[in-house]
């Protein structure tokens, strides 16, 4: 099952509401996404801790043959 | 023994481990592909663990890093990340300081290469969050891993 982008972004915004989120869908395809999340929450976090972050605000749907989200490469970072 | 402990022994008998779907010969799936081709182009030794001919270790390895995806890099037992970031650290550089503080021999013009392919190294703030394929066919990290394995 694919995700729509805004799907995506609404399940980050939930836990980011202050984040600068870009979403892309790579491949046109509608399964093969790219987020960049930008939130002053992931000052002093290493890319490990915040990717961890944003994974869990996914809450799951990155799981496993079963997951909804077949395909999210992740750029996080915090404001310059 | 329970996935955990032998995660544990595998990640701490070797320096470098990279749990990937197939192998560093044979990589199933385009971003494992990726992260094998960036250690191998390197020069790096590394050892090679085959998730899916194991799905306690599957499934084992996602709890022990708390990280839902496939590849992970592992170096002195600690997790390093996922394809993503294995990325942005081999064109930034980090991957190469890594490597030194660790006493892991690489390459470094083979990693010089890789940049030099990526449109060399670029403050992370000015780079697209992708890599674009590079028109020359050089560089193991291009094109991107997706449009390749479908």
């Amino acid at each position: 099952m694919a995700m729509a982008g805004t799907e995506i972004e609404a399940l980050i915004r939930a836990e980011f509401p202050d984040a600068k989120i870009t979403i892309t869908d790579l491949a046109g395809d509608g399964n093969h996404w790219a987020a960049e999340v930008i939130d002053a929450r992931f000052s002093g976090m290493n890319r490990v801790q915040q990717q961890r972050a944003v994974y869990a605000a996914l809450k799951g749907k990155m799981d496993g043959p079963n997951g909804d989200l077949h395909a999210l490469a992740l750029t996080t970072k915090a404001p310059e | 023994m329970t996935a955990e402990d032998t995660i544990k022994t595998t990640v701490t008998d070797n320096d470098v481990v990279l749990y990937m779907k197939g192998t560093k010969e044979m990589p199933q799936c385009g971003f494992s592909s990726r992260v094998a081709g960036v250690l191998n182009f390197m020069g790096v030794e590394f050892q090679d663990v085959n998730v899916l001919a194991d799905e306690t270790i599957r499934q084992g390895i996602k709890d022990y890093s708390d990280w839902p995806t496939i590849p992970q890099l592992y170096v002195k037992g600690e997790f390093v990340g996922g394809c993503d970031i294995i990325t942005e650290m081999t064109l930034s550089g980090e991957l190469d300081q890594l490597f030194e503080t660790n006493g892991i021999t690489y390459s470094k013009d083979a990693a010089e290469k890789i940049r030099e392919a990526n449109g060399g190294r670029v403050p992370a703030r000015l780079r697209a969050p992708y890599v674009r394929p590079d028109p020359r066919g050089a560089a193991p990290l291009a094109p991107h891993p997706c449009f390749r394995s479908t």
